[in-house]
């Protein structure tokens, strides 16, 4: 019953469904920005005649700085996924890249090393009892051959980061729950991994506890740029997802970005002009656009006015036309992806053009002074963005 | 109007993110979190235990190699007190107990030879000797070893030994057994069928074969043990010659050249020789040396199983920790090390107080049953060695269930 194959709705592709992303669109991503990357993943228990297939063909990316949260029935598939990805298991058909290193075919050794970019949490604490809260911290940073000062120091920072700066020198059994959990993160985040994976990490604790370890794993995520997947049946803890991965029977039947600023991230990883924006300028950037949407015929620039935001089609299209006083004349049609508004920003004249919705859009935009900060923020960015706009003049 | 033409340079992430903590070229190893001096010590009941248990193997051991090399000692005493230089021997008296003689000419001829000082005979009978305790009027056999007392072959006093020239005379080991009741000097003791007065004490000890000794001059061994209507006297017939080389004299050319001087009924050999050879006797011709090297092993296997289960069950404890280290990076040879400093750590708690144990109870059953029993450097080395051999394979054994650790369980 467990493994039972059902037809996936989706034919085994992740089904991207708020953001119903152009597949043109998709081609152009950058991997730098990607922190997992799995291709045709399809994982076995057993041998012979009690061989049982538990993954199936399963495709999924997370990107750079992204809380994700991964749901779904016990025996669904979802902790051999986790597994797979932190290298605790040999990948035997498909791809995983985590981190830019591909994990099939490699050897213990060598996914032993991959582990070390990796943070671990488990339900379980899983601490020293004979060492301190410091020490079982810094029992992760010797695998970096830390000096021994710096270790310290590093330990206290992060457990004082966690609320446990006067527990340095307490052993896990006189600490609670919470606390140990606390140190258990601080031990994950000790090499400031790249990726974080959690399992049920807030199960053993109570509602209050759960909070503090969820928000502390966000904050994580957006000062580190880390990674996070987090395995969970906690309902409490779902609005901290950027995304939400469920799996069932062996296959991710749905993957749904469900915060606005990561929809907006989700979505400028695929226009290639964003692609030149290193992963946390990117994230500041989907952070600080908004989102509009507008019926059919609306105007959303009109030639004259003065230019005071950028905007990105994120979906649904547009008519750009000019008029010298007389006549009307149209420059282009524009569709997801594209993006206008820049020149009036840059140069600081009134609009060049106007820009009239075609049906119902959906709109990605950007404040003035904020575009300009980005402008300026990236060089690469900046150099692209300005051939762009020669190009069009 | 898209920029898709433009190639989007390469940023290198890892350069891009803040770092703090640069690995720098620099081994910590020797400031590490010693967590197997922290895993055992974390739990004092169940080290104490495992000391306990360790200590009571090593004292096994101890007393089991103790009493292996009080026999051999023992079995080398006379060997050992005997003052010579080169021993001869029948060539069939592989051992002291081969009531094996030669002609005493032999001796004579040897001290013909040039590098030799003197040759003196040391008989000793240990099948007529009867010692009848006077109290119980019970027999026992008893050794009886006799030479010249104006030039004694083991050391004496020599007033004492001036004192055996008078017949009817001899000296008892104050280490003999108490089958012989308590001999006092001045007692008149029937030996062998005469009346035989105690007038002074000597210190040889027992052995495995030997329950007591007893000397005397060679003119009363002569009278003693000559059998009645023999041809030739007791005399005639040397048990061991000792020989004493001249100054300055090599003992490996004397040996040469009384081996060429002599028949090939008789053999040569340097006291060192003498002693090992009887050693090696007891060692592989007897079950003797086997059945203590036995009980050494046996001891030997106590302490690994008691090592073996205190190790066991600390990993056992300590399995989803290991994983999760396993998970965080750590190879499988750090475990392996982990490992082997928790046995190395129980050997030296286990062996300082078998040591302090052993050594009480070498005192005691030294003076109790009159066994040398010597704590030795070299045994006390060997006894270490053994204790870390045995925590070290214990330790090994424990690994097997440290690598069945798997992170990937944890989830």
């Amino acid at each position: 019953m467990r493994f039972r194959r059902r037809r996936p709705k989706t034919n085994g592709q992740p089904q991207v469904l708020a953001t119903s992303v152009n597949p043109v669109l998709r081609g152009s991503d950058s991997d730098h920005n990607l922190c997992v990357r799995i291709e045709d993943l399809s994982h076995h228990y057993g041998t012979g005649e009690l061989k049982k297939q538990v993954l199936f063909d399963n495709n999924l990316e997370l990107a750079r700085g992204e809380i994700v949260i991964m749901t779904g029935p016990s025996g669904s598939g979802k902790t051999t996924l986790l597994t797979l990805i932190g290298a605790l298991r040999t990948v035997q058909e498909g791809s995983i890249q985590v981190l830019g290193t591909e994990l099939c075919g490699l050897d213990d050794h060598a996914l032993t090393e991959v582990r070390r970019g990796i943070g671990f949490i488990f339900q379980a604490h899983n601490l020293f009892e004979s060492l301190t809260a410091r020490q079982n911290v810094r029992m992760a940073l010797e695998l970096k051959s830390v000096p021994p000062e710096q270790a310290d120091a590093r330990a206290a920072e992060l457990l004082q980061l966690l609320g446990l700066g006067k527990r340095l020198e307490y052993k896990p059994d006189s600490m609670s729950g919470g606390q140990r959990q606390r140190v258990a993160i601080a031990r994950a985040l000790a090499n400031r991994p790249q990726l974080i994976l959690a399992d049920e990490p807030t199960a053993a604790l109570d509602k209050q506890s759960g909070r503090d370890v969820v928000d502390l794993l966000k904050r994580i995520a957006k000062e580190e740029l880390a990674t996070i997947l987090i395995v969970t049946h906690d309902n409490r803890i779902l609005d901290v997802a950027d995304r939400i991965v469920n799996m069932v029977d062996g296959h991710v039947i749905s993957d749904v970005v469900v915060n606005e600023a990561a929809v907006i991230c989700e979505f400028l990883r695929k226009v290639p002009l964003f692609a030149a924006l290193d992963p946390r300028t990117l994230t500041e950037v989907a952070d600080k656009m908004g989102l509009e949407t507008h019926p059919e015929g609306t105007v959303l620039v009109r030639q004259g006015d003065p230019g005071d935001k950028f905007y990105l089609i994120r979906s649904g299209s547009a008519v750009v036309t000019v008029s010298d006083g007389t006549h009307k004349r149209e420059l282009a049609r524009i569709e997801e992806g594209d993006f206008f508004g820049e020149a009036a920003l840059i140069s600081g004249e009134p609009r060049n053009a106007t820009v009239t919705a075609t049906d119902e859009v959906a709109l990605c935009t950007l404040d003035k002074e904020e575009f300009r900060a980005v402008l300026e923020s990236s060089a690469p960015f900046k150099e692209q963005m300005l051939r762009i706009l020669f190009s069009r003049q | 109007m898209q920029g898709g033409d433009y190639g989007a340079p390469t940023i290198d992430n890892h350069a891009a993110l803040p770092r703090s903590l640069n690995p720098p070229a620099l081994d910590s190893s020797l400031m590490r979190i010693p967590l197997a001096w922290k895993n055992l010590v974390h739990q004092p009941r169940r080290l104490l235990v495992a000391v306990c248990g360790i200590g009571f193997a090593v004292v096994l051991m101890f007393m089991q190699l103790g009493f292996r090399n009080a026999l051999f000692d023992s079995t080398v005493a006379l060997h050992r007190a005997l003052d010579a230089d080169l021993v001869i021997t029948s060539v069939a008296r592989y051992s002291v107990l081969i009531n094996e003689t030669f002609s005493r000419r032999r001796l004579a001829q040897a001290l013909a030879c040039a590098s030799i000082e003197s040759a003196r005979p040391l008989y000793i009978d240990t099948l007529q000797s009867v010692w009848k305790d006077p109290a119980s009027g019970q027999t026992h056999p008893i050794r009886v070893l006799a030479f010249d007392p104006r030039d004694p072959l083991l050391p004496i006093d020599p007033a004492l030994a001036q004192a055996l020239v008078k017949p009817g005379t001899m000296l008892v080991d104050r280490r003999s057994k108490g089958d012989y009741g308590q001999p006092q000097v001045g007692d008149d003791i029937e030996l062998s069928g005469h009346q035989t007065e105690i007038v002074g004490m000597f210190e040889l000890g027992t052995d495995f074969a030997n329950d007591g000794n007893v000397i005397m001059s060679t003119q009363q061994f002569r009278n003693y043990y000559t059998a009645p209507g023999a041809r030739t006297d007791r005399l005639a017939n040397v048990d061991i010659g000792a020989l004493k080389l001249k100054p300055g004299a090599s003992p490996s050319a004397a040996i040469a050249e009384l081996t060429a001087a002599l028949p090939d009924d008789v053999q040569v050999l340097t006291r060192k020789e003498f002693i090992n050879r009887e050693l090696s006797f007891w060692q592989t011709s007897t079950p003797i040396g086997f059945i203590f090297m036995m009980g050494t092993i046996m001891g030997f296997i106590v302490g690994v199983v008691i090592c073996y289960q205190i190790l066991y069950s600390d990993v056992d404890d300590h399995m989803a920790e290991f994983a999760t280290l396993k998970a965080m990076g750590y190879h499988n040879s750090y475990f392996i090390s982990l490992v082997l400093q928790e046995s190395l750590w129980l050997s030296a708690f286990g062996f300082v107080p078998g040591i302090i144990v052993a050594g009480t109870l070498y005192m005691l059953l030294s003076a109790l049953t009159g066994l040398l029993m010597d704590l030795t450097t070299g045994r006390v080395i060997g006894v270490l060695l053994l204790t870390l051999a045995m925590c070290i394979v214990s330790g090994c054994l424990a690994l097997r269930r440290v690598f069945q650790a798997d992170p990937a369980e944890l989830f």
